[in-house]
């Protein structure tokens, strides 16, 4: 798997790019960088040599690529695979035989804090120290424990004849708007009335 | 412990048919005086005849006199309990004072069910209470579940990325979990229940916790001891004391509950005993009864179906119905809480329990509960709508003055008849009386809680001081008559709302202190001065006898804007408590968690925030940019399938949407429908990093120059 990568840092050498592509260049090594920087490679000067192989390779692969692809496309989908392969190689298959995901690579090296803790070993699989590989295999999240599946269902509650009458009137009055406002204009009504009584008998 | 616990022997309960002749000495004590009150008033209203006014204020009065009465007669109990300092019936003293050995606890899950709460201020607290049970040597008996039903993103990626961090930092992999329910059913009881019916079976006991509940670990232990030792024991509640109060009202309220709570406390555990409470959190649950037992039905049948927005005391009532019991821990201490900051946010976690409370008029007359527990639903009932039958009574009141000045026939409260004549002191001296005994009966509890504190020389200086308990007493008093006719107002407004079918949205409780909201008070408080200012001149109209009687409520209505406005300012309240005023003793001795909790939110509030454009986005931004954010949210979606068809243009039209656009240009459901795909989260994540800022939104380009540069690193949603 490590074949192919061919990541050794001692051949680095930036090509030229052409200069209708500088610009373009530019904001893609800047953009490969700020990747890395995502990926908590925090030395500066092993950034920069991983920065510039990975936009040496999307140099080379560039006659490759479909029309129209942008620069920055190539540079930075360059770097996921990379990193993605070299974390494919350290994780080990599972119990199951199925591959770890992407995913769970990713949060198993931030777990362990691995490119803070080890620098040199981000994208280098000639230098994965044995605590580094240990420290990142035992990483693995769970969110939850093996499931103990029980029933809880609701149980009905008799709430006596009252609620009963009270939800079917209410249910009554929800279905027919206008019955529960003239409702209300009826106990306005009586209210007035009862007033008009009270301040003349 | 509770400071009005001390060293005992270990004791057994008394049997429950002994604490019948509590309920009947107590409730008879209740009847008693509101009878003889509600005598008097009748004796002062029937002179000459008595009118359909008259009528309607005495059946007002029976009911309201009976609440204040309640309330007093449970205060006076409780002062004698602790006083005496023995209560038979007080769970905390069927265990030694020695701590139980951890192996010897069974497993407890720790469940605190979330809902759009202060990440930090949750996992803060869950820090701390797991960093003490590490101490006490027991967190292997200890699992701890977050629940999260948050439907706001930008709160969920936060939640998920603090839960890695904070496993990470404390090593709580395999000890704390994260569960994140996607459709939130029946609320808060439907997360606990989604949680029993996948753990249930493994824990034989589970402490709930609020987002704002803080609890030793020695707390911890007891309670599963009580539970052990107490096998009837259903449902033990802790009393949770409030903390952490900063703005003048929250240091008002804590002062207030510190200094008033115990004897009320003791008075309640006297008269319910076996037959308590749950008020939602700070409690252990015993598992295989509660799922058996306490599954709530729909609240209505029909199209309309509500749910049971206060489902604690209807699973009180359900535990004790299956012959469990359950019972409140007030002398077992350790259990803390945050209170709402300010009158406006205290009012509006008011409205929801109003509409909760309110719904447990379904359930007073349902078959087999035990009539305690309906007198607590009713007392539920009572508490909010208590505040529009005031209102009636103080309107009905005014009505019956207006009568008597316009149709001339005021009463001669001098007229010898009746209980005056008996008792030879004249209608007017009778009226006197009876507002004297009212006023007694509301200030005296709060008096003897206060003298309580004053015996006691270690309390009294826990309080700051002799001086300090008594103008802390006398301020708090004052400031509670004027707040009270406020609340009178609002808590109305709730009822009639609630009762005309008003929705009350399920909105989280505000637990963090901001500046002052000038706009939400003023917009809040203005019916309220309004309503002031026309009743007092209306009063003055009818007499000025009237307006100064009345001057208390109107006074209170008239300045609610002001009086809010310094009620929640954090400077006046951190000025106080410079000066020692309203100190309490988890402030002037605060326990070690209490102490560590509050050291870790303060550096948390001294980091610099993001922008208030990118804060309230940050989550999603994260999730967006950060490759380790972006996995972790994958690797703890269930749904990782890729859809197809429809559902994929869908969710790459929303994509478009929200590069091109920025978070803005989606709702809240939309935001979230993406988040639920892992597929999509990831396509985003290499999009974003793939595209040339040319195609990118302004905002986008602003957000990754922020996450490029800010910090020396790129953060995690949290901290640290």
């Amino acid at each position: 798997m490590h074949g192919d990568m061919d990541i050794l840092l001692d051949s680095l050498s930036l090509p030229q790019p052409a200069p209708a592509d500088a610009a373009e260049w530019d904001e893609a090594y800047g953009k490969v960088e700020n990747y890395l920087r995502a990926c908590r490679v925090s030395s500066r000067i092993h950034r920069a040599r991983l920065t510039a192989l990975i936009v040496q390779r999307a140099i080379a692969q560039r006659p490759l690529a479909a029309s129209g692809t942008p620069i920055t496309t190539l540079a930075v989908d360059e770097a996921r695979r990379l990193i993605v392969a070299w974390m494919g190689g350290l994780l080990p298959p599972r119990s199951d035989e199925r591959p770890y995901t992407q995913a769970e690579g990713f949060v198993a090296l931030y777990l362990c804090d691995g490119p803070m803790r080890w620098p040199n070993a981000f994208l280098n699989p000639r230098e994965a120290p044995p605590g580094f590989l240990d420290t990142l295999r035992a990483r693995l999240v769970k969110a939850g424990p093996d499931l103990a599946v029980s029933s809880m269902v609701p149980r009905p509650i008799d709430r006596g004849i009252l609620p009963e009458l009270a939800g079917s009137a209410r249910a009554t009055f929800d279905r027919f708007p206008i019955l529960r406002t003239l409702l209300f204009w009826f106990l306005f009504a009586t209210a007035l009335v009862a007033a008009f009584w009270y301040t003349r008998r | 412990m509770n400071p009005f616990a001390r060293s005992h022997r270990l004791v057994r309960l008394p049997p429950l048919r002994a604490s019948a002749r509590r309920q009947v000495f107590f409730f008879t004590s209740v009847v008693v005086l509101t009878g003889l009150a509600s005598w008097v008033l009748a004796d002062i209203l029937w002179r000459g005849g008595i009118s359909g006014l008259e009528i309607a204020m005495l059946v007002l009065f029976v009911p309201l006199f009976g609440m204040v009465t309640l309330g007093f007669v449970q205060a006076v109990c409780g002062f004698f309990i602790l006083l005496r300092r023995q209560d038979p019936f007080s769970i905390s003293r069927t265990i030694p004072d020695e701590l139980p050995q951890p192996e010897t606890l069974p497993a407890t899950a720790i469940a605190i069910p979330i809902y759009n709460e202060d990440v930090s201020r949750v996992y803060e607290g869950l820090r701390t209470i797991y960093l003490d049970l590490v101490r006490a040597g027991c967190i292997e008996r200890f699992d701890f579940f977050i629940l999260s039903d948050s439907n706001n993103p930008n709160k969920w990626i936060e939640e998920e990325v603090a839960w890695i961090d904070l496993c990470k930092q404390v090593k709580g992999f395999g000890r704390i979990f994260y569960r994140k329910r996607m459709v939130n059913l029946n609320r808060k009881s439907g997360n606990i229940s989604d949680f029993l019916r996948r753990w249930g079976r493994k824990y034989r006991y589970m402490v709930v916790l609020d987002a704002d509940s803080l609890m030793e670990a020695e707390t911890l232990m007891r309670m599963v001891q009580l539970m052990e030792v107490n096998p009837r024991a259903g449902i033990i509640q802790t009393v949770p004391a409030p903390i952490q109060a900063q703005t003048f009202f929250a240091r008002l309220m804590q002062f207030a509950g510190t200094l008033y709570g115990p004897i009320f406390q003791a008075g309640l555990n006297y008269w319910q005993a076996a037959c308590g409470n749950f008020w939602g959190h700070n409690a252990i649950i015993r598992c295989a009864p509660f799922m058996e037992h306490c599954g709530l039905p729909t609240l209505t049948q029909g199209a309309g179906r509500a749910r049971f927005m206060s489902h604690d005391y209807v699973e009180a009532a359900l535990m004790r119905r299956a012959d469990y019991e359950v019972w409140m821990a007030y002398e077992l201490g350790g259990s803390y809480e945050n209170l709402p900051p300010t009158p406006l946010d205290h009012a509006c976690r008011d409205r929801r329990w109003c509409r909760g409370n309110l719904q447990h008029a379904w359930m007073l007359t349902a078959q087999g509960l035990h009539s305690v527990n309906r007198l607590h639903l009713l007392m539920g009932i009572l508490s909010y709508a208590a505040s529009p039958l005031w209102f009636l009574f103080l309107l009905l009141g005014m009505m019956q003055a207006w009568v008597e000045k316009s149709f001339g026939a005021g009463k001669s409260f001098d007229s010898d008849v009746g209980l005056s004549s008996f008792l030879d002191i004249g209608g007017g001296r009778l009226s006197l009386l009876l507002f004297g005994a009212a006023v007694t009966m509301l200030t005296l509890p709060k008096l003897l809680a206060a003298c309580l504190v004053l015996k006691d020389k270690a309390r009294r200086q826990a309080f700051g001081g002799g001086m300090r308990v008594v103008a802390g007493f006398a301020v708090e008093h004052a400031l509670s008559v004027l707040l009270a006719p406020v609340q009178m107002i609002f808590n109305s407004r709730f009822v009639v709302e609630i009762m005309m079918g008003r929705d009350v949205p399920w909105n989280p409780q505000s637990r963090d202190v901001g500046g002052v909201d000038w706009e939400g008070i003023v917009t809040s408080y203005i019916p309220h001065t309004i309503v002031g200012l026309c009743w007092a001149l209306l009063a003055w109209h009818i007499g000025p006898a009237l307006f100064w009687w009345l001057s208390p409520v109107t006074f209170g209505l008239i300045i609610s804007i002001p009086l809010c406005v310094v009620l929640s300012m954090p400077g006046l309240g951190l000025r106080l408590r410079r000066l020692k005023l309203f100190v309490i003793p988890a402030e002037s001795n605060p326990p070690p968690v209490v102490s560590h909790l509050a050291k870790n939110l303060e550096s948390i509030h001294q980091r610099l925030p993001p922008p208030p454009w990118l804060e309230e986005q940050f989550g999603l931004t994260q999730v967006v940019l950060d490759p380790y954010v972006s996995a972790a949210h994958c690797s703890l979606l269930r749904t990782k399938r890729v859809p197809g068809g429809a559902a994929h243009r869908y969710l790459r039209e929303l994509s478009d949407r929200l590069l091109a656009q920025g978070p803005a240009a989606l709702n809240r459901r939309e935001q979230m429908v993406l988040l639920r795909n892992a597929q999509t989260v990831t396509d985003l994540h290499e999009r974003v990093w793939h595209l040339p800022e040319s195609q990118l939104s302004s905002w986008w380009r602003m957000a990754m120059r922020h996450y490029n540069t800010l910090t020396d690193r790129p953060l995690t949603a949290l901290y640290r």
